[in-house]
């Protein structure tokens, strides 16, 4: 591999200035499964990796049915999908963190870096998203928190400046009554980016739907809510019509592109079977 | 700038110096001599490189050096012991799970923790624990046959 | 006599490979070693200007760095670094240092300009150059179709390919007190003395190649690598061992791939449903001066005995890389267009297509007019029909459906490949402390050649095998065929029961009338002698002695699969179910039985490994597996294990493997044909007609696309 520095704060405050005085020189390394490829493969050529591991809090994993979910940055995905309390409550995510590459890659990868990648295939992104997932932001002017949703800006893209740091993240806890799903599209059967990405968190009172959030990725330049179709379910009874007509509705929020994949035309498609799919299984998960 | 580290690897307490851009799988080989665990994809794709850091599986060409320090490493040259294989290698051996052999020590290194967490694998089980490992000459059946004898031998062991 | 059956033992490498213990090529520890890194081309067709190394040698460690003007000028386009850039990712320059890191650095370092030219992607661009070669004919096709009461026409398209073996591509070279040594994984190690000597202007008796374990290859590894003399020059100019290993990116962009071909098939049957009549066009993507042969008609004319064929074949010239031989080369994209085009006829004629071929049973080789050594491929479809439980099948298409919508479907296909065979130059040692070494020709690539050697020996000789010596991909331990087109088992066959025979009967002389208790190492300590040393050469029938000097040579030697008086071939027979899911129209391949006719097993374990191998690669092949040209910028699209989607253990299921088993005496005394390739041939081909019968959608084109299922 090309060389680098490491260097490793003990502080946030620390890592932040270290990052201001490094500039586009520095990248700031948590499990380095994303990282150190693109080092490997020239597309990126930092002289300092700033290494996250030694931060406070960045290890923490807080997860109950009565509290939601809280990880530091520096969570491995392994460590959340070994987590009896995410697999139960944050199943979306869980079933994402199970089709993020290989368990040897797991055992390093954290969802921060999936995030801060911000690779519109991401397997995580999309539960996360439907869960209304909340991302602290440490920089120069302190702490701040923005939605996961309003995170990216593009392919690769996100609202974090240079000199800020995602220190973790918060999901709220489920209400009663909620079931999720995440249902992944590829060719091959694991170990493959997504075609497409579906992840649905509703909650049901009785037999109406009483909210829906439908999240999906590799059909944008970012992972995207399709509010459209999840207005067609809010607040309704959803019979198999109403699910049809949700995943057709949320098919035309999409803007995917054609690659090696699939077509877009196909991901479209598999748009609109995935959103039945998932909201099904959701639905059941929610009885 | 180097730096000490100073680990278990195979069981020894060694010491050596690294970089801070050597991998696991650069200092094994050029440090130790060993070389079972091989970079082939370099993307976290293919589990050549699989070695267990603290009883747990990691690529070795994705993990750095430089946080050994303290750790516990293992790699296929310490699971024998003496002339003794380990069950997971026996059972390689016995079912033919491998042609090239270049992916062998990947996939056996995996075994062992496949079977750790789950005594008595399914074939889906087994099929999701080894999904990042990958074998070109294509022997799947014949490993999953040796997951399955291994699980056994070591079910009765226990 | 041909050889009873072998019985199964295990692989006499294992304990090696299950411990970590085996040394590829990129394994040897040699002290003061260097490393390299390449520096590929940006451009995908021109004439490189300049090329700027200060920036690469003020990178600390950096000792030298090569480019064209250190080479010596060849006829030809060199496999060293050129001026001339025929494709992108071509070598510019070998940046060589003291560590991997400052030759990283110093790669990146290097700056060439180029004054670019227009180029030619693909073989649909404009500009490229068609060039037809020597047709293969047998009666009058044309007749035969004007006359048939049923024809069906269909073209079908095979994708660029890559082998991707787990092992990288690499080369470390050492010169020392004159001699040029290079480790590397290859299947052709004379191959490549020759072609090393001739680059660098050597003595091919001052270079050693050695190759004793290979982590793959699959054809990969046949011709000269790109790397090899470039490495090999920079250990002599700097006078210290030199290692590179190529980056994946940088071998999808230097090694040879199977190419995209085409293919129209036309047949036509006679108003019995018999075949009568086959016209076959084929054409493939080829560099401006690649050699790779359009062999497609190898198999097609062997399968059914059908008299009158009527075969083109043509390169189509655009600006890339050299393609070369992947596993099973022309047979894979012909008989899955030949056979998909055999179960479009059965449809055609309503004919179940296990019986239609089965009423083809072929004696004859119409292109030679010879007799088949040996077919048994009705008996690969019966066992295979029987043991897949074919005569449940409904003819209809659709007809399976499981209760959530899963269609289900069968499929039939059939295999050819060539039996090849190599002369041999083999030696072989007992002694008597026990050890025995032979050494020959052969490649160890997984496919288990030490293992069918080991099986061989023990059969013939009461050696010790503990302490058996297998000597193979080594060119000081005897001149070494390329170990490809599945002749290995074959050609180490002969070598093995020619010196067993010498063997003995140097041992009968030396023991005369006694009567000697123990094996042949106890014999030979009895009458005090330490060893026993045999050598001898074989070659293939109708062979003459010229074939020994072009094996010595590293040339091309081999024979088949037309001998003199009869023509050779294995084949297979692939019954699959697929399993399309209802609204996502993915395909998945839960079962397979394939049967095959390789003459004498030799070595079960390994042989049936082989199978499931060339399985599982036409299920990649069928449902996945395509490197796609950047049309853009010329070079490959999905250049990494991420977007060159191979197989994984969790796309497949169960693969039941079996073996017709009987001997073919005419062929070679063992009574083995070869087995690696034919184990491919044919798979893709029952994948799609299994796809046929779920769904009544035909796919002509690899890798099937799911779109073109919905």
């Amino acid at each position: 591999m090309r060389p680098f520095d490491l260097l490793q704060p003990k502080t946030t405050d620390e890592a932040i200035a270290l990052l201001a005085r490094h500039g586009s020189r520095a990248c700031l390394l948590a499990g380095g499964t994303d990282l150190l490829v693109e080092i490997k493969e020239g597309i990126r050529a930092p002289d300092v990796l700033i290494d996250a591991k030694h931060l406070p809090g960045m290890r923490d994993l807080v997860v109950s049915s009565s509290e939601g979910l809280r990880f530091g940055a520096l969570v491995t995905a392994r460590e959340l999908e070994t987590s009896p309390a995410v697999k139960d409550f944050y199943h979306g995510l869980w079933q994402a963190l199970r089709e993020l590459g290989s368990i040897q890659v797991r055992n390093r990868a954290t969802v921060a870096g999936n995030v801060c990648r911000a690779s519109p295939s991401a397997d995580t992104l999309p539960p996360l998203i439907a869960d209304g997932a909340v991302v602290a932001i440490m920089g120069p002017a302190g702490e701040r928190h923005v939605t996961l949703e309003d995170f990216f800006t593009g392919a690769g893209k996100t609202v974090l400046n240079g000199d800020e740091i995602v220190t973790g993240f918060s999901v709220p806890k489920p209400l009663p009554g909620t079931g999720k799903c995440y249902v992944k599209h590829g060719r091959r059967k694991a170990m493959e980016l997504a075609t497409v990405g579906v992840a649905v968190t509703m909650t049901m009172t009785g037999d109406t739907c009483s909210s829906i959030r439908i999240a999906l990725g590799a059909v944008a330049p970012t992972p995207i809510r399709a509010r459209k179709a999840e207005a067609v379910l809010a607040g309704k009874k959803p019979d198999i019509e109403l699910i049809a007509q949700c995943g057709a509705i949320a098919a035309t929020e999409t803007s995917p592109i054609s690659n090696i994949r699939g077509s877009a035309d196909y991901r479209r498609r598999m748009v609109e079977e995935l959103v039945q799919r998932a909201i099904t299984a959701a639905m059941e998960a929610a009885r | 700038m180097p730096r000490k580290i100073r680990f278990k690897l195979n069981g020894r307490a060694v010491s050596t110096d690294v970089m801070p851009h050597e991998t696991i799988v650069d200092m094994l080989t050029q440090h130790f001599d060993l070389t079972g665990a091989r970079e082939s994809c370099g993307q976290g794709l293919c589990g050549c490189c699989t070695v267990h850091v603290d009883e747990k599986p990691v690529s070795g060409c994705l993990s750095l050096a430089w946080f050994l320090d303290g750790a516990n490493v293992r790699t296929i040259e310490g699971l024998a012991d003496g002339d003794n294989l380990d069950p997971v290698q026996q059972a390689f051996i016995e079912t033919g799970a491998f042609q090239c052999g270049f992916c062998t020590p990947g996939f056996i290194m995996m075994t062992k923790k496949l079977i750790e967490q789950h005594p008595k694998p399914t074939d889906d089980e087994i099929r999701h624990y080894l999904t990042g490992n990958l074998c070109r000459c294509s022997a799947y059946p014949e490993i999953i046959e040796a997951v399955k004898l291994a699980a056994s031998r070591v079910g009765l062991r226990n | 006599m041909p050889a009873a059956p072998f019985p199964e033992r295990e692989r006499i490498d294992a304990r090696d490979k299950v411990l970590g213990a085996t040394a590829y090529a990129a394994d040897i520890p040699l002290p003061g070693l260097l490393y390299a890194m390449m520096v590929p081309a940006t451009t995908p067709k021109g004439r490189v200007e300049t090329v700027a190394v200060e920036g690469a040698m003020q990178v600390r460690g950096v000792v030298r760095v090569l480019t064209a003007f250190d080479f010596p000028a060849l006829p030809g386009p060199p496999p060293t670094p050129a001026t001339e850039i025929a494709y992108r990712g071509q070598p510019v320059a070998l940046v060589v240092a003291e560590t991997l890191e400052a030759a990283i650095e110093g790669a990146e370092a290097v700056r060439a300009t180029y004054a670019g030219q227009a180029f030619v992607p693909l073989i649909d661009s404009p500009g490229a150059a068609r060039e037809l070669v020597q047709p293969k004919k047998a009666g009058n096709a044309q007749a035969a179709m004007a006359g048939a009461a049923t024809t069906i026409e269909a073209s079908y398209v095979s994708p660029a390919q890559h082998h991707n073996p787990m092992e990288m591509l690499s080369t470390t070279a050492v010169w020392r007190d004159g001699k040029l040594t290079i480790y590397e994984g290859t299947q052709s190690a004379s191959l490549v003395r020759a072609n090393v000597a001739i680059a660098l202007h050597l003595d091919p008796a001052v270079v050693e190649v050695k190759s004793a374990q290979v982590g793959g290859a699959f054809g990969q590894k046949i011709p000269l690598q790109r790397q090899t003399p470039i490495v090999a020059l920079a250990a002599i100019l700097i006078g210290r061992p030199v290692k590179l290993v190529l980056p994946r990116a940088q071998i999808f962009h230097n090694a040879v791939f199977r190419p995209k071909s085409r293919h129209q098939v036309a047949l036509g049957a006679d108003a019995g449903g018999k075949l009568t009549a086959i016209r076959y066009d084929a054409d493939h993507q080829q560099s401006r001066k690649g050699t790779l042969e359009p062999g497609y008609h190898e198999s097609p004319p062997r399968m059914y005995g059908v008299a009158d064929y009527d075969g083109t074949a043509a390169h189509v010239r655009i600006d890339t890389q050299d393609p070369g031989a992947m596993r099973a080369p022309y047979p894979h994209p012909a008989q899955f267009a030949f056979e998909s085009a055999v179960d479009e006829l059965a449809h055609k004629l309503g004919r179940d297509p296990v019986a239609f071929r089965l009423a083809h049973q072929a004696t004859t080789d119409p292109i030679s007019g010879n007799p088949l050594s040996s077919c048994f491929l009705n008996d690969c479809l019966t066992e295979g029909a029987r043991r897949f439980g074919w005569e449940r099948r409904p003819i209809a298409q659709g007809a399976m459906v499981e209760p959530d919508g899963t269609l289900v479907g069968w499929g039939v296909a059939a295999g050819g490949y060539p039996a090849n065979v190599s002369p041999t130059i083999a030696t072989l040692r007992v002694s008597a402390d026990g050890r025995t070494r032979f050494a020959v020709a052969g490649h160890e690539m997984g496919q288990g050649i030490r293992t069918v050697i080991a099986q061989l020996l023990q059969r013939e000789l009461d050696v010790d095998p503990a302490r058996l010596e297998i000597a193979i991909g080594d060119t000081a331990a005897a001149p070494q065929h390329t170990t490809a087109s599945s002749r290995g088992t074959v050609s180490v066959g002969a070598a093995v029961t020619a010196a067993a025979a010498k063997m003995r009967a140097a041992m009968a002389e030396l023991i005369g009338q006694r009567s000697i208790a123990g094996n042949i190492h106890r014999q030979l300590a009895t009458v005090r002698r330490p060893f026993l040393q045999v050598e001898v050469s074989t070659l293939g029938p109708g062979q003459d002695a010229g074939a020994l000097d072009r094996l010595r040579a590293g040339a091309r030697a081999a024979a088949g699969p037309e001998y003199p008086q009869f023509t050779s071939f294995s084949y297979i027979a692939h019954f699959v179910e697929v399993r399309v899911e209802p609204s996502t129209r993915r395909v998945r391949v839960p079962r397979v039985v394939s049967i095959a006719d390789c003459g004498r097993v030799v070595s079960p374990r390994t042989a049936a490994s082989q199978v499931r191998g060339g399985v599982v690669w036409a299920i990649g092949a069928a449902l996945r597996e395509e490197t796609e040209v950047d049309p853009r910028f010329g070079g490959w699209l999905n250049a990494d294990l991420a977007d060159y989607v191979v197989p994984v253990n969790a796309d497949i299921g169960d693969i039941d493997v079996g073996f017709v088993d009987r001997p073919d005496p005419l062929f070679n005394a063992v009574g083995s044909k070869g087995l690696g390739e034919v184990a491919m041939v044919g798979a893709a081909a029952a994948i799609a007609n299994a796809v046929f019968h779920a769904t009544g959608t035909r796919v002509r084109k690899m890798p099937l696309r799911i779109e073109d299922l919905l």
